[in-house]
């Protein structure tokens, strides 16, 4: 087990900058995920971490030895590839067998034997035992994930890689996996680096999530406070469902109150800590669906008024879209109610629930004191054009 | 003016003044857009290499930084092997070449032109234009018709003679690739694997059989003249006639596998949607198969033009006619093939001619056809292809039809057969008299010949050994080493398939000719080295195809396991893609055992260790007991034998991604 720590990380493609400025620990022990849309970078940070990309600037610390330049096969990382990179040549327990028939502890290698048992306990593990002797091409897709994880496990690796190991799988056999997953992962406590595009998948299982967009770790903390502090607007808009209406900031005291464009106001809280806002500033207030009311809970509540637009029924509640000021807002109320496009809506927000958020992302999180974007080095000029 | 109608008419005549009216357009801007696409990319490569001089300091900075990241002991040991052979047995003969050629540059080249064997427009004394062209096709005598070529001196009898080989040889590859592709019929199996041996039997052993089975008194004429009267009078082919009709049978096959398997590499959806869309028959042919397929189809037509230009086994067969030594190929070989070593310096200049074509065509090929075709290829299992069962009575008009198409395919085998069996032929009869076996003495009452045989046996091992070691590294580091130049060693090594032999030959005397590893009368370590050269391309493509269907992530998998990249090589590359290799390696083997134009012209210095070719050509020529076509064929049917075994095993290996075969 080992802490990883990633050091100004930053991976260039030809133009394309494929991640930049990533400042992270991943605690021993924890499983942390890796979350974001297609092309956001988590993979190129997840090879990063194994070896197979060796980065442009930046450094990747093992606990406090510097792996930057280590080729993959020493770094005793295990990794489950995306469609498991299962090889066909071998049957399942030899595959299983490969790391351990490679491996040397202290330049002496496992007997036959030796191998054997552990190979069969890996498969136990993942609930594959008695199965060794099959290929790979009689497994089905969820045996062929286990096996992947088997290998992956059997080299007892200080760092277990999954790079979308559940994406191949139908809905009921990934919650399965996922459980397995967890189970395992707690049972060795072993540091995992998980990678999904599937928020549901990342909030369930994960110690810690990275929330990642256009290369930049958008936020790392723990799924309640990425779900209730968010720190970008990308990452509010990534997680759960979130209305936005922009406006400018007319006082910052305990609460900040924000004046929309309509002329309504709306009083809020910083997600962010310790960020200077600023009065006159221009913001984005995100309130959640579910925390929109028909009745005030006190007078201090905001008021949200506009006109509806659309409504779903969706069983459990009643989605209502309404415009405000040409935004589009929307909230989650009672499946009862009758209302029909065109009517007038007012609603009400607690001052707690409206989370005010600069404007400009990830790389406005810079002005904060003490935050590991601020320490990230800008990547220079030189590097920049290379 | 009034506006266009939206509607035109859609009769058959209609549509074909239409057409015929807008041919010229239409292919004047094919053409222009082929040849300024081509100027563009070369312009593109130059103007890369440029950058390059730019600024070169940073480039081979960055470049070293990244080739040391990619690159460990083993890879670069790889490395350095492939470039010392390629260098070494490629390059550096091919410059001397070209070095040789420019002496006294530009007289080799302007007195080739003054030749009327080589150009044919000449001035005599007088200032006067003589023209030697000879546009006659027919020669007629008593009851015998020959039909010939016309005459334009060698360089452009090369290339027009090149161009009717390439159509044909278009005409019927894709004709065959398109029934086996989308037809299922009875016999189709045999059909196809039969129509793999053309590919096999170089247009050298098939016109040592065409040349004589359907010569004045051959099967054809006696068949259709003396016996059934069919014909007023006996038909034979010579000069430029034959090479074609010889070359057109032998290469089409070529164009079949590549257009075959670019057929199978069509997803089906497309032409799918395209029925859906209302497209059948011919319009469905045209508007997407044919284009789907065009890149196959173009990279097997520019190799068929390329080999058809620096073939040299059909012209020596025919070499009795003068036509037949007016091509570049016959007028290199005539100007080196010495038993001293000494080099005409015309030979050089003529075979820089023939390398600017093959050179050009060999660009024009990674241009047009890339690798794209190829890989789609692989993908052909991934899909069911189009099939379509035939009802009986289309069978019978396809077999009607194919029977006849593959008859004439496998003359060259048929006649080779049977000439190696015949003891004499009498002038009137259809076959043979009198059949013998006696003819296969000559491969042991000879003992040049019979060494002959373990010679061809032993050279085409050891080069299939090293194309083996440097190929699979070859095609490793292409595919997975990201290095700078990584195209260029793609291309050099791809590049020996479009380089003609001859003047890989002529290289090696300039360069070599009385050093330790060419002594007189000793060129069986040269002859090696060029089979291993020549034969590369097959290889190496078969790895590289074999690399490009295997998942990176199957090695990385290995790699995070503990195993390094030597280990990862061993354990799990190798087996990965040992079936393309073992693939490939047999293809390199059969057509170093093949080989005709190093064979011949190292073998002329030194035949007590001259291959199976050369003494096959030799045979043929000589005269005495052993000596004669009959004999002669024994020795080509005993390289086919070996080539069909084979290619059978190949093709069981292989299976739809036979354009392995092409090696392109």
């Amino acid at each position: 087990m080992v802490e990883i720590r990633l050091e100004n990380l930053r991976k260039t493609f030809g133009d394309i900058v494929a991640t930049d400025m990533v400042n992270m620990t991943l605690k021993e022990g924890e499983l942390s995920t890796l979350l974001g849309p297609s092309g956001c970078g988590k993979t190129t940070l997840l090879r990063l971490i194994a070896g197979f990309y060796i980065p442009d600037s930046g450094r990747v610390f093992f606990d406090d030895r510097d792996v930057t330049l280590e080729p993959p096969h020493k770094r005793n990382t295990g990794m489950c590839f995306q469609n498991y990179a299962l090889w066909p040549h071998l049957t399942m327990f030899d595959n299983v067998a490969y790391g351990l028939k490679i491996k040397r502890v202290q330049g002496r290698k496992y007997t036959k034997p030796a191998i054997a048992k552990r190979v069969n306990l890996a498969l136990e593990l993942v609930r594959l035992g008695g199965l060794g002797g099959r290929h790979i091409h009689q497994l089905s897709g969820g045996q062929q994930q286990r096996v992947a994880l088997a290998r992956a496990l059997v080299i007892e690796p200080d760092v277990l890689l999954l790079d979308e190991p559940l994406s191949n799988l139908d809905a009921k056999l990934r919650v399965e996996m996922r459980e397995e997953i967890i189970r395992i992962q707690k049972e060795m406590s072993i540091t995992t680096v998980y990678v999904t595009h599937d928020q549901v998948e990342a909030l369930s299982i994960s110690d810690r999530v990275a929330v990642m967009d256009v290369g930049y770790v958008q936020q790392f903390d723990t799924p309640r406070k990425i779900y209730a502090d968010p720190q970008t607007i990308f990452v509010a808009d990534f997680i759960g469902r979130c209305t936005f209406v922009q406006g400018k900031i007319e006082t910052v005291g305990e609460f900040i109150e924000v004046r929309l464009p309509d002329g309504q106001f709306l009083s809020g809280l910083s997600t962010i800590d310790n960020y200077p806002f600023e009065v006159g500033e221009d913001v984005k207030c995100a309130i959640r669906p579910e925390n929109l009311m028909l009745k005030s809970a006190g007078s201090q509540d905001n008021e949200l008024a506009g006109t509806v637009t659309k409504t779903t029924y969706v069983g459990t509640a009643l989605e209502v879209f309404f415009d405000v000021g040409g935004t589009e807002a929307q909230a989650r109320l009672d499946a009862d109610i009758g209302l029909n496009p065109g009517d007038d809506l007012k609603l009400y927000a607690s001052r707690s629930e409206v989370m005010v958020l600069p404007l400009g992302g990830v790389e406005s999180l810079r002005k904060v004191p003490g935050h590991p974007m601020a320490s990230a080095e800008m990547p220079t000029r030189a590097s920049s054009s290379a | 003016m009034g506006v266009e109608p939206e509607l035109i008419s859609d009769t058959v005549q209609d549509n074909l003044t239409r057409a015929l009216l807008s041919l010229p357009a239409t292919l004047g801007l094919w053409a222009v857009g082929k040849i300024t696409g081509f100027v563009e990319w070369i312009k593109g490569r130059v103007l890369g290499f440029a950058d390059f001089f730019a600024d070169p300091g940073t480039k081979i900075r960055t470049g070293w930084s990244k080739f040391r990241q990619e690159m460990d002991a083993l890879s670069t040991a790889q490395l350095v092997a492939v470039l010392f052979t390629f260098t070494l047995f490629l390059i550096l003969p091919l410059l001397s070449v070209v070095l040789f050629s420019l002496e006294n540059f530009p007289y080799h080249f302007v007195s080739l032109f003054q030749d009327s064997n080589f150009w044919p427009w000449q001035y005599n004394n007088q200032g006067e234009l003589i023209s030697y062209v000879r546009l006659e096709l027919i020669l007629t005598g008593g009851d015998l018709v020959v039909l010939q070529g016309w005459d334009f001196g060698a360089v452009i009898n090369s290339i027009y003679m090149a161009i009717i080989v390439t159509v044909f040889s278009v005409l019927i590859g894709v004709f065959f690739a398109f029934i086996v592709a989308r037809y299922d019929f009875p016999g189709k199996r045999i059909i196809r694997t039969v129509l793999i041996f053309p590919i096999l039997a170089t247009p050298f052993v098939g016109a040592i059989g065409i040349k004589y089975f359907l010569g004045r008194a051959g099967f054809i004429n006696n068949l259709l003249y003396t016996t059934l009267h069919v014909i007023p009078f006996r038909i034979e082919l010579q000069g430029i006639a034959a090479i074609i009709f010889i070359q057109s049978l032998s290469f089409f096959s070529l164009v079949y596998l590549n257009a075959y398997s670019s057929f199978m590499g069509i997803d089906p959806s497309l032409e799918e949607q395209a029925e859906n869309l209302g497209a059948t028959g011919s319009k469905l042919f045209r508007s997407v198969t044919l284009p789907l397929a065009m890149p196959g189809i173009q990279a097997g037509a520019i190799l068929t033009f390329i080999l058809s230009i620096e073939d040299l086994g059909t012209p020596i067969v025919y070499f009795e006619h003068q036509q037949a030594q007016k091509t570049l190929a016959y007028q290199v070989f005539a100007s080196i093939a010495t038993q001293s070593g000494k080099i005409d310096p015309a030979g050089p200049a003529i075979g820089i001619i023939l390398l600017i074509f093959a050179l050009t065509g060999f660009l024009a090929i990674r241009k047009y056809a890339s690798l794209r075709s190829y890989e789609g290829g692989t993908k052909g299992g991934q899909w069911n292809p189009r099939l379509r069962p035939l009802s009986n009575r289309a069978v019978i008009l396809l077999y009607l039809m194919l029977i006849p198409l593959l008859f004439f395919a496998l003359i060259p085998q048929i006649s080779v057969i049977i000439l190696s069996f015949t003891e004499s032929w009498s002038t009137n009869a259809i076959l043979p008299d009198v059949l013998t076996l006696d003819n296969y003495n000559i491969l042991w009452a000879y003992p040049d010949v019979t060494q002959s045989i373990q010679y061809t046996l032993i050279y085409g091992l050891i080069a299939t050994f090293i194309i083996v070691l440097l190929g699979t590294s070859a095609a490793y580091i292409i595919a997975r080493r990201d290095i700078p130049g990584k195209t260029l060693l793609d291309l050099l090594v791809t590049s020996p398939i479009a380089l003609p032999g001859i003047v890989i030959a002529t290289g090696y005397f300039v360069l070599f000719y009385n050093t330790p590893i060419f002594p007189p009368e000793g060129p069986w370590f040269l002859i090696t080295m060029s089979y291993a050269v020549r034969k590369f391309p097959f290889t190496v493509r078969a790895a590289y195809a074999g690399l490009q269907s295997t998942p990176v992530v199957l090695e990385e998998a290995s790699m995070n396991l503990g195993a390094s990249k030597n280990q990862t090589f061993t354990k799990i590359t190798m087996p990965l893609i040992g079936v393309s290799v073992l693939a490939g390696s047999l293809l390199s083997f059969v057509y170093s055992v093949s080989e005709v134009s190093t064979s011949l012209i190292l073998g002329s210095v030194g035949r007590q260790q001259a291959p199976m070719t050369f003494w096959c050509n030799e045979i043929l020529n000589a005269t005495g007991e052993y000596g004669g076509p009959y004999n002669a064929a024994t020795l080509g049917v005993l390289m086919m034998a070996m080539q069909m075994t084979v290619i059978t095993i190949t093709n069981k290996i292989l299976g739809a991604r036979s354009s392995a075969m092409t090696g392109i």
